[in-house]
Protein backbone atom coordinates (compact mmCIF):
# COMPACT_ATOMS: atom_id res chain seq x y z
CA UNK A 1 0.00 0.00 0.00
CA UNK A 2 1.40 4.12 -1.16
CA UNK A 3 -0.28 6.70 -0.19
CA UNK A 4 0.42 8.91 -3.53
CA UNK A 5 1.71 12.66 -3.67
CA UNK A 6 -1.02 15.42 -4.40
CA UNK A 7 1.40 18.17 -4.92
CA UNK A 8 2.75 19.04 -8.69
CA UNK A 9 4.68 21.58 -9.97
CA UNK A 10 2.99 21.17 -13.21
CA UNK A 11 1.65 19.19 -15.62
CA UNK A 12 5.05 17.48 -16.82
CA UNK A 13 6.16 16.03 -13.16
CA UNK A 14 2.56 14.58 -12.67
CA UNK A 15 3.48 12.73 -15.86
CA UNK A 16 7.01 12.11 -14.09
CA UNK A 17 5.84 10.99 -10.86
CA UNK A 18 3.01 8.87 -12.35
CA UNK A 19 5.65 7.06 -14.41
CA UNK A 20 7.74 6.48 -11.85
CA UNK A 21 4.93 5.11 -9.69
CA UNK A 22 3.15 2.60 -11.62
CA UNK A 23 5.96 1.44 -13.99
CA UNK A 24 5.59 -1.91 -13.41
CA UNK A 25 1.58 -2.04 -14.58
CA UNK A 26 2.50 0.57 -17.79
CA UNK A 27 2.78 -1.28 -20.62
CA UNK A 28 6.24 -0.62 -22.58
CA UNK A 29 5.13 1.89 -25.45
CA UNK A 30 2.59 4.76 -25.04
CA UNK A 31 3.71 6.00 -21.53
CA UNK A 32 2.82 9.47 -22.08
CA UNK A 33 0.14 11.57 -20.60
CA UNK A 34 -2.34 12.51 -22.98
CA UNK A 35 -3.15 16.21 -24.34
CA UNK A 36 -6.46 16.29 -23.10
CA UNK A 37 -6.24 17.38 -19.38
CA UNK A 38 -8.57 15.58 -16.80
CA UNK A 39 -9.11 19.02 -14.75
CA UNK A 40 -13.00 19.77 -14.02
CA UNK A 41 -13.89 21.40 -17.31
CA UNK A 42 -15.33 24.53 -16.78
CA UNK A 43 -18.58 25.36 -17.93
CA UNK A 44 -18.46 27.74 -20.33
CA UNK A 45 -16.05 25.21 -22.23
CA UNK A 46 -18.88 22.83 -22.29
CA UNK A 47 -21.53 25.14 -23.19
CA UNK A 48 -19.39 26.03 -26.21
CA UNK A 49 -18.65 22.04 -27.00
CA UNK A 50 -22.37 21.62 -27.66
CA UNK A 51 -23.41 22.67 -30.77
CA UNK A 52 -26.69 20.51 -31.57
CA UNK A 53 -27.67 21.92 -34.71
CA UNK A 54 -24.48 22.38 -36.41
CA UNK A 55 -24.03 18.60 -34.57
CA UNK A 56 -27.08 16.99 -36.71
CA UNK A 57 -25.27 18.24 -39.79
CA UNK A 58 -21.75 17.67 -39.44
CA UNK A 59 -21.58 14.93 -36.68
CA UNK A 60 -20.18 12.41 -39.36
CA UNK A 61 -16.93 14.31 -40.17
CA UNK A 62 -14.00 14.13 -38.41
CA UNK A 63 -13.52 17.89 -37.84
CA UNK A 64 -17.60 18.29 -37.31
CA UNK A 65 -19.14 19.89 -34.26
CA UNK A 66 -18.68 16.54 -31.88
CA UNK A 67 -19.01 17.24 -28.28
CA UNK A 68 -15.28 15.69 -27.29
CA UNK A 69 -16.87 15.63 -23.61
CA UNK A 70 -16.64 11.70 -23.26
CA UNK A 71 -13.93 11.54 -21.27
CA UNK A 72 -15.64 13.94 -18.66
CA UNK A 73 -18.92 12.05 -18.82
CA UNK A 74 -16.53 8.81 -18.43
CA UNK A 75 -15.48 10.26 -15.42
CA UNK A 76 -18.93 11.17 -14.10
CA UNK A 77 -17.68 14.72 -14.15
CA UNK A 78 -20.85 15.74 -16.37
CA UNK A 79 -23.86 13.45 -16.79
CA UNK A 80 -25.01 12.95 -20.22
CA UNK A 81 -28.70 14.21 -18.39
CA UNK A 82 -26.84 17.72 -18.27
CA UNK A 83 -25.83 17.57 -21.81
CA UNK A 84 -29.05 17.26 -22.79
CA UNK A 85 -30.18 19.94 -20.96
CA UNK A 86 -27.63 22.52 -22.04
CA UNK A 87 -28.91 20.69 -25.73
CA UNK A 88 -32.33 21.78 -25.28
CA UNK A 89 -31.92 24.97 -23.65
CA UNK A 90 -30.01 26.09 -26.95
CA UNK A 91 -31.87 25.18 -29.76
CA UNK A 92 -35.37 23.07 -28.06
CA UNK A 93 -36.35 19.93 -28.58
CA UNK A 94 -36.62 19.21 -32.25
CA UNK A 95 -33.24 20.56 -33.06
CA UNK A 96 -31.37 19.36 -30.32
CA UNK A 97 -32.94 15.87 -30.75
CA UNK A 98 -30.03 14.20 -32.93
CA UNK A 99 -27.75 14.95 -30.12
CA UNK A 100 -29.93 13.57 -27.42
CA UNK A 101 -30.26 10.47 -29.67
CA UNK A 102 -26.54 10.32 -29.74
CA UNK A 103 -26.56 10.58 -25.69
CA UNK A 104 -29.22 7.81 -25.52
CA UNK A 105 -26.81 5.47 -27.33
CA UNK A 106 -24.58 5.59 -24.14
CA UNK A 107 -27.52 4.86 -21.99
CA UNK A 108 -28.52 2.17 -24.17
CA UNK A 109 -25.24 0.22 -24.16
CA UNK A 110 -25.38 0.70 -20.71
CA UNK A 111 -29.07 -0.83 -20.42
CA UNK A 112 -27.55 -3.66 -22.09
CA UNK A 113 -24.55 -4.52 -20.11
CA UNK A 114 -26.77 -4.76 -17.30
CA UNK A 115 -29.19 -7.10 -18.55
CA UNK A 116 -26.49 -9.12 -20.60
CA UNK A 117 -23.11 -8.96 -18.43
CA UNK A 118 -22.29 -11.97 -20.17
CA UNK A 119 -21.92 -10.82 -23.27
CA UNK A 120 -19.76 -8.21 -22.38
CA UNK A 121 -16.65 -10.28 -23.58
CA UNK A 122 -18.68 -13.00 -25.40
CA UNK A 123 -20.27 -13.12 -29.11
CA UNK A 124 -23.90 -12.26 -28.27
CA UNK A 125 -24.61 -13.79 -31.74
CA UNK A 126 -22.76 -15.70 -34.56
CA UNK A 127 -20.71 -13.71 -36.91
CA UNK A 128 -22.93 -12.77 -39.83
CA UNK A 129 -19.69 -12.49 -42.23
CA UNK A 130 -19.79 -16.60 -43.20
CA UNK A 131 -16.91 -17.05 -41.14
CA UNK A 132 -16.64 -19.38 -37.88
CA UNK A 133 -15.95 -17.10 -34.79
CA UNK A 134 -12.52 -19.46 -33.92
CA UNK A 135 -11.02 -18.45 -37.74
CA UNK A 136 -10.39 -15.01 -36.21
CA UNK A 137 -7.09 -14.37 -34.49
CA UNK A 138 -6.47 -13.82 -31.09
CA UNK A 139 -3.91 -10.98 -30.60
CA UNK A 140 -3.91 -7.76 -32.59
CA UNK A 141 -1.39 -7.49 -35.15
CA UNK A 142 2.30 -5.88 -34.67
CA UNK A 143 1.85 -3.48 -37.81
CA UNK A 144 -1.48 -2.44 -36.05
CA UNK A 145 -0.52 -1.91 -32.73
CA UNK A 146 3.01 0.37 -34.10
CA UNK A 147 0.33 2.35 -36.59
CA UNK A 148 2.39 0.93 -39.43
CA UNK A 149 -0.38 -0.56 -41.45
CA UNK A 150 0.07 -0.37 -45.51
CA UNK A 151 -2.74 2.05 -44.96
CA UNK A 152 -1.90 5.93 -43.95
CA UNK A 153 -5.91 6.77 -42.76
CA UNK A 154 -5.96 3.87 -40.45
CA UNK A 155 -2.30 4.86 -39.25
CA UNK A 156 -3.68 8.44 -38.63
CA UNK A 157 -6.57 7.05 -36.38
CA UNK A 158 -4.30 4.84 -34.93
CA UNK A 159 -2.13 7.66 -33.82
CA UNK A 160 -5.08 9.88 -32.44
CA UNK A 161 -6.04 6.87 -29.98
CA UNK A 162 -3.00 5.93 -28.67
CA UNK A 163 -1.45 9.33 -28.78
CA UNK A 164 -4.35 11.14 -27.23
CA UNK A 165 -6.81 8.73 -26.23
CA UNK A 166 -9.65 10.21 -28.24
CA UNK A 167 -10.86 9.37 -31.41
CA UNK A 168 -14.15 10.44 -33.39
CA UNK A 169 -16.89 8.56 -33.52
CA UNK A 170 -16.42 7.45 -37.20
CA UNK A 171 -12.73 6.47 -36.71
CA UNK A 172 -13.43 4.23 -34.51
CA UNK A 173 -15.72 2.36 -36.77
CA UNK A 174 -13.32 2.45 -39.26
CA UNK A 175 -10.55 1.44 -36.96
CA UNK A 176 -13.04 -1.46 -35.51
CA UNK A 177 -14.00 -2.85 -39.12
CA UNK A 178 -10.38 -2.93 -40.49
CA UNK A 179 -9.32 -5.06 -37.20
CA UNK A 180 -12.00 -7.35 -37.54
CA UNK A 181 -12.92 -7.37 -41.21
CA UNK A 182 -9.85 -6.72 -43.01
CA UNK A 183 -7.28 -8.15 -40.87
CA UNK A 184 -10.04 -10.82 -39.41
CA UNK A 185 -8.89 -10.41 -35.72
CA UNK A 186 -11.70 -11.28 -32.87
CA UNK A 187 -12.94 -8.33 -31.76
CA UNK A 188 -12.40 -8.85 -28.28
CA UNK A 189 -8.96 -7.90 -28.85
CA UNK A 190 -9.61 -4.75 -30.47
CA UNK A 191 -11.91 -3.98 -27.87
CA UNK A 192 -9.24 -4.96 -25.18
CA UNK A 193 -6.84 -2.29 -27.29
CA UNK A 194 -9.30 0.68 -27.48
CA UNK A 195 -10.68 0.04 -23.34
CA UNK A 196 -6.47 0.48 -22.76
CA UNK A 197 -6.03 4.11 -24.55
CA UNK A 198 -9.67 5.33 -24.50
CA UNK A 199 -9.75 8.31 -22.12
CA UNK A 200 -13.94 7.54 -22.29
CA UNK A 201 -12.92 3.80 -22.07
CA UNK A 202 -16.44 2.31 -21.38
CA UNK A 203 -16.89 -1.06 -21.44
CA UNK A 204 -20.70 -0.86 -22.36
CA UNK A 205 -20.43 1.32 -25.08
CA UNK A 206 -17.15 0.07 -26.20
CA UNK A 207 -17.58 -3.91 -26.42
CA UNK A 208 -21.48 -3.59 -27.80
CA UNK A 209 -20.03 -0.95 -30.75
CA UNK A 210 -17.04 -3.47 -31.24
CA UNK A 211 -19.75 -6.77 -31.74
CA UNK A 212 -22.19 -4.06 -33.89
CA UNK A 213 -19.30 -3.45 -36.26
CA UNK A 214 -18.05 -7.51 -35.77
CA UNK A 215 -21.66 -8.33 -36.75
CA UNK A 216 -22.18 -10.41 -33.22
CA UNK A 217 -24.71 -7.65 -32.32
CA UNK A 218 -26.76 -6.85 -34.91
CA UNK A 219 -27.82 -7.89 -38.49
CA UNK A 220 -24.45 -7.15 -40.68
CA UNK A 221 -20.99 -6.63 -40.41
CA UNK A 222 -19.91 -3.07 -40.59
CA UNK A 223 -17.53 -1.69 -43.32
CA UNK A 224 -16.10 1.01 -45.50
CA UNK A 225 -13.83 1.89 -48.24
CA UNK A 226 -11.58 4.62 -49.16
CA UNK A 227 -14.17 7.04 -51.07
CA UNK A 228 -15.96 7.02 -47.75
CA UNK A 229 -13.14 8.21 -45.86
CA UNK A 230 -12.29 10.24 -48.04
CA UNK A 231 -15.50 12.00 -48.17
CA UNK A 232 -15.86 12.52 -44.29
CA UNK A 233 -12.08 12.70 -43.60
CA UNK A 234 -10.41 13.73 -46.35
CA UNK A 235 -9.51 17.24 -45.74
CA UNK A 236 -7.22 16.25 -42.45
CA UNK A 237 -6.03 12.78 -43.12
CA UNK A 238 -4.08 11.09 -46.24
CA UNK A 239 -6.82 9.34 -48.52
CA UNK A 240 -4.73 8.82 -51.91
CA UNK A 241 -5.24 5.68 -53.08
CA UNK A 242 -1.36 4.81 -53.36
CA UNK A 243 -1.51 5.30 -49.39
CA UNK A 244 -3.68 3.19 -48.93
CA UNK A 245 -4.26 0.00 -50.81
CA UNK A 246 -5.99 -2.12 -49.10
CA UNK A 247 -9.31 0.09 -48.72
CA UNK A 248 -9.15 1.31 -52.37
CA UNK A 249 -11.88 -0.89 -53.74
CA UNK A 250 -16.23 -0.56 -54.20
CA UNK A 251 -18.19 -1.99 -51.41
CA UNK A 252 -18.96 -4.98 -53.90
CA UNK A 253 -15.15 -5.90 -54.26
CA UNK A 254 -14.72 -5.48 -50.94
CA UNK A 255 -18.06 -7.85 -49.75
CA UNK A 256 -16.49 -10.55 -52.22
CA UNK A 257 -13.04 -10.15 -50.74
CA UNK A 258 -13.60 -10.01 -47.12
CA UNK A 259 -16.83 -12.00 -46.45
CA UNK A 260 -17.63 -15.97 -47.42
CA UNK A 261 -20.71 -16.45 -49.66
CA UNK A 262 -22.82 -18.80 -48.77
CA UNK A 263 -22.66 -21.94 -50.37
CA UNK A 264 -25.32 -24.35 -51.04
CA UNK B 1 -20.36 12.97 15.71
CA UNK B 2 -20.31 9.77 13.22
CA UNK B 3 -16.70 10.26 11.57
CA UNK B 4 -17.40 8.91 7.61
CA UNK B 5 -14.81 7.88 4.96
CA UNK B 6 -15.79 7.56 1.18
CA UNK B 7 -13.72 5.45 -1.29
CA UNK B 8 -14.17 7.13 -4.56
CA UNK B 9 -15.12 5.21 -7.73
CA UNK B 10 -13.57 6.05 -11.02
CA UNK B 11 -16.63 6.45 -12.52
CA UNK B 12 -18.19 9.28 -10.27
CA UNK B 13 -15.47 11.81 -9.99
CA UNK B 14 -18.45 14.80 -9.91
CA UNK B 15 -17.66 17.38 -7.30
CA UNK B 16 -21.76 18.05 -7.15
CA UNK B 17 -22.50 14.62 -7.03
CA UNK B 18 -19.84 14.38 -4.00
CA UNK B 19 -21.79 17.12 -2.53
CA UNK B 20 -24.84 16.46 -2.81
CA UNK B 21 -24.21 12.50 -1.80
CA UNK B 22 -21.66 12.41 0.58
CA UNK B 23 -22.03 13.25 4.47
CA UNK B 24 -20.06 16.80 5.23
CA UNK B 25 -16.81 16.33 6.43
CA UNK B 26 -16.36 12.77 5.32
CA UNK B 27 -12.72 11.95 4.32
CA UNK B 28 -12.38 11.15 0.88
CA UNK B 29 -10.23 8.74 -0.21
CA UNK B 30 -9.20 7.28 -3.98
CA UNK B 31 -7.85 4.03 -4.52
CA UNK B 32 -5.82 3.05 -7.75
CA UNK B 33 -6.90 -0.72 -7.62
CA UNK B 34 -3.50 -2.61 -8.86
CA UNK B 35 -5.69 -5.82 -9.82
CA UNK B 36 -8.03 -4.10 -11.73
CA UNK B 37 -5.32 -1.74 -13.61
CA UNK B 38 -3.58 -4.93 -14.45
CA UNK B 39 -6.76 -6.29 -15.79
CA UNK B 40 -7.88 -3.56 -18.15
CA UNK B 41 -4.34 -2.76 -18.61
CA UNK B 42 -4.82 0.88 -18.06
CA UNK B 43 -2.21 3.45 -20.02
CA UNK B 44 -1.01 5.90 -18.54
CA UNK B 45 -3.46 8.72 -20.50
CA UNK B 46 -6.13 6.69 -18.65
CA UNK B 47 -4.37 7.09 -15.20
CA UNK B 48 -3.31 10.56 -15.60
CA UNK B 49 -6.47 12.00 -16.88
CA UNK B 50 -8.08 10.36 -13.08
CA UNK B 51 -5.30 11.75 -11.10
CA UNK B 52 -6.12 15.20 -12.54
CA UNK B 53 -9.74 14.70 -11.95
CA UNK B 54 -8.41 13.77 -8.70
CA UNK B 55 -6.56 16.80 -7.79
CA UNK B 56 -9.02 19.26 -9.00
CA UNK B 57 -12.17 18.54 -6.86
CA UNK B 58 -13.00 20.88 -4.25
CA UNK B 59 -12.06 18.39 -1.47
CA UNK B 60 -8.91 17.23 -0.73
CA UNK B 61 -8.59 13.36 -1.59
CA UNK B 62 -6.48 11.10 -0.27
CA UNK B 63 -4.86 8.57 -2.77
CA UNK B 64 -3.54 5.21 -2.55
CA UNK B 65 -2.33 3.02 -4.81
CA UNK B 66 -2.63 -0.62 -3.45
CA UNK B 67 -5.35 -3.36 -3.41
CA UNK B 68 -8.40 -1.68 -1.97
CA UNK B 69 -9.15 -4.56 0.53
CA UNK B 70 -5.31 -4.43 2.17
CA UNK B 71 -6.18 -0.33 2.29
CA UNK B 72 -9.46 -0.68 4.05
CA UNK B 73 -8.41 -3.22 6.21
CA UNK B 74 -5.74 -1.14 7.74
CA UNK B 75 -7.66 2.45 7.62
CA UNK B 76 -10.40 0.56 9.56
CA UNK B 77 -7.30 -1.08 12.23
CA UNK B 78 -5.76 2.38 12.47
CA UNK B 79 -8.10 5.62 11.75
CA UNK B 80 -11.47 6.37 14.13
CA UNK B 81 -13.66 6.10 11.13
CA UNK B 82 -16.87 5.03 11.98
CA UNK B 83 -18.57 4.80 8.64
CA UNK B 84 -17.80 3.58 5.15
CA UNK B 85 -19.43 4.54 2.10
CA UNK B 86 -18.58 4.11 -1.17
CA UNK B 87 -20.84 4.46 -4.76
CA UNK B 88 -21.84 1.50 -6.87
CA UNK B 89 -20.11 0.99 -10.45
CA UNK B 90 -21.71 1.54 -13.81
CA UNK B 91 -18.95 -0.91 -15.10
CA UNK B 92 -20.59 -4.41 -14.59
CA UNK B 93 -16.98 -5.98 -13.80
CA UNK B 94 -15.95 -2.90 -11.62
CA UNK B 95 -19.41 -3.17 -10.55
CA UNK B 96 -18.91 -7.00 -9.19
CA UNK B 97 -14.82 -6.09 -7.73
CA UNK B 98 -16.27 -2.96 -5.65
CA UNK B 99 -19.39 -4.64 -4.78
CA UNK B 100 -17.47 -7.66 -3.28
CA UNK B 101 -15.07 -5.68 -1.27
CA UNK B 102 -17.26 -3.56 0.09
CA UNK B 103 -19.26 -6.43 1.44
CA UNK B 104 -16.40 -7.72 2.49
CA UNK B 105 -15.10 -4.70 4.59
CA UNK B 106 -18.25 -3.58 5.48
CA UNK B 107 -18.88 -0.48 3.26
CA UNK B 108 -22.35 0.66 2.36
CA UNK B 109 -22.88 1.50 -1.56
CA UNK B 110 -24.51 4.83 -2.89
CA UNK B 111 -26.46 4.58 -5.96
CA UNK B 112 -26.85 7.91 -8.13
CA UNK B 113 -30.23 8.27 -9.56
CA UNK B 114 -30.58 7.33 -13.26
CA UNK B 115 -31.08 9.49 -16.20
CA UNK B 116 -33.36 7.28 -18.14
CA UNK B 117 -35.02 4.54 -15.24
CA UNK B 118 -36.25 1.33 -17.20
CA UNK B 119 -34.94 -1.64 -15.12
CA UNK B 120 -38.16 -3.66 -15.81
CA UNK B 121 -37.65 -3.53 -19.85
CA UNK B 122 -35.31 -5.19 -21.78
CA UNK B 123 -34.14 -3.82 -25.22
CA UNK B 124 -32.11 -5.51 -27.70
CA UNK B 125 -32.39 -2.98 -30.49
CA UNK B 126 -31.47 0.37 -30.27
CA UNK B 127 -34.51 2.28 -31.91
CA UNK B 128 -36.91 0.03 -29.71
CA UNK B 129 -35.12 1.55 -26.61
CA UNK B 130 -35.13 4.95 -27.85
CA UNK B 131 -38.88 5.14 -29.23
CA UNK B 132 -39.85 4.02 -25.24
CA UNK B 133 -37.58 6.65 -23.60
CA UNK B 134 -37.41 9.51 -25.91
CA UNK B 135 -40.41 11.09 -24.25
CA UNK B 136 -39.05 10.78 -21.38
CA UNK B 137 -35.28 12.13 -21.96
CA UNK B 138 -36.89 15.28 -23.82
CA UNK B 139 -39.55 16.01 -21.45
CA UNK B 140 -37.42 15.98 -18.53
CA UNK B 141 -35.07 17.95 -20.26
CA UNK B 142 -37.35 20.63 -20.60
CA UNK B 143 -38.40 20.42 -17.22
CA UNK B 144 -34.97 20.91 -16.07
CA UNK B 145 -34.54 23.79 -18.49
CA UNK B 146 -37.51 25.89 -17.03
C1 LIG C 1 -15.73 0.73 -31.87
C2 LIG C 1 -16.32 1.81 -31.00
C3 LIG C 1 -15.90 1.94 -29.67
C4 LIG C 1 -16.46 2.92 -28.84
N1 LIG C 1 -16.03 3.01 -27.53
C5 LIG C 1 -16.61 3.91 -26.71
C6 LIG C 1 -16.20 4.01 -25.35
O1 LIG C 1 -15.34 3.27 -24.88
N2 LIG C 1 -16.79 4.96 -24.58
C7 LIG C 1 -17.76 5.80 -25.07
O2 LIG C 1 -18.26 6.66 -24.33
N3 LIG C 1 -18.18 5.70 -26.34
C8 LIG C 1 -17.63 4.81 -27.18
N4 LIG C 1 -18.04 4.74 -28.49
C9 LIG C 1 -19.15 5.60 -28.93
C10 LIG C 1 -18.73 6.96 -29.53
O3 LIG C 1 -17.74 6.77 -30.49
C11 LIG C 1 -18.21 7.93 -28.48
O4 LIG C 1 -19.13 8.04 -27.41
C12 LIG C 1 -18.03 9.32 -29.05
O5 LIG C 1 -17.18 9.27 -30.17
C13 LIG C 1 -17.44 10.23 -27.98
O6 LIG C 1 -17.06 11.46 -28.54
P1 LIG C 1 -17.85 12.81 -28.24
O7 LIG C 1 -17.90 13.07 -26.79
O8 LIG C 1 -17.22 13.87 -29.10
O9 LIG C 1 -19.28 12.42 -28.75
P2 LIG C 1 -20.57 13.27 -29.11
O10 LIG C 1 -21.00 12.82 -30.46
O11 LIG C 1 -20.39 14.71 -28.88
O12 LIG C 1 -21.66 12.70 -28.10
C14 LIG C 1 -21.87 13.19 -26.79
C15 LIG C 1 -21.91 12.04 -25.83
O13 LIG C 1 -22.93 11.11 -26.19
C16 LIG C 1 -22.50 9.77 -25.96
N5 LIG C 1 -22.43 9.08 -27.27
C17 LIG C 1 -22.38 9.66 -28.49
N6 LIG C 1 -22.38 8.72 -29.46
C18 LIG C 1 -22.39 7.54 -28.84
C19 LIG C 1 -22.41 6.18 -29.29
N7 LIG C 1 -22.42 5.86 -30.59
N8 LIG C 1 -22.40 5.19 -28.37
C20 LIG C 1 -22.41 5.49 -27.05
N9 LIG C 1 -22.43 6.74 -26.55
C21 LIG C 1 -22.42 7.75 -27.43
C22 LIG C 1 -21.13 9.88 -25.32
O14 LIG C 1 -21.30 9.88 -23.92
C23 LIG C 1 -20.64 11.23 -25.80
O15 LIG C 1 -19.70 11.82 -24.95
C24 LIG C 1 -17.48 3.77 -29.35
C25 LIG C 1 -17.89 3.64 -30.68
C26 LIG C 1 -17.30 2.69 -31.50
C27 LIG C 1 -17.77 2.58 -32.92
Amino acid sequence: MQILSSQFSDRAALTQYLQAQFNDLLPKTHRQASPIDGSNPTAQFIDQQIQPAAYARTRNFYQGAVSQLSPFVRQGMIERRHLANIALAKVGAKAAEKFIQELLWGEFWQHVADQRPDALWEDAEPYKTGFEAYTYKDTLPEDILRAETPNACINHFIQDLTVTGYLHNHARMYLAAYVVHFRRVRWQAGAAWFLEHLLDGDIAANNFSWQWVASTFGGKPYIFNLENVAKYCGDVVDCRPETNPELDATYEALHLRLFKRATS
Amino acid sequence: MTTTCVWLQEEWLSASLIAELCPAGATLIYIFDETWLAQRRYSLKRIQFIYEALLDLPEAVEIYRGEPSEILHARRQNKTEQRYLTFKPRDPELRQRVLDIAHAHDVEHMTPPPWIPVQSQSFKRFFKFYNVVKRHALDEASRDKS
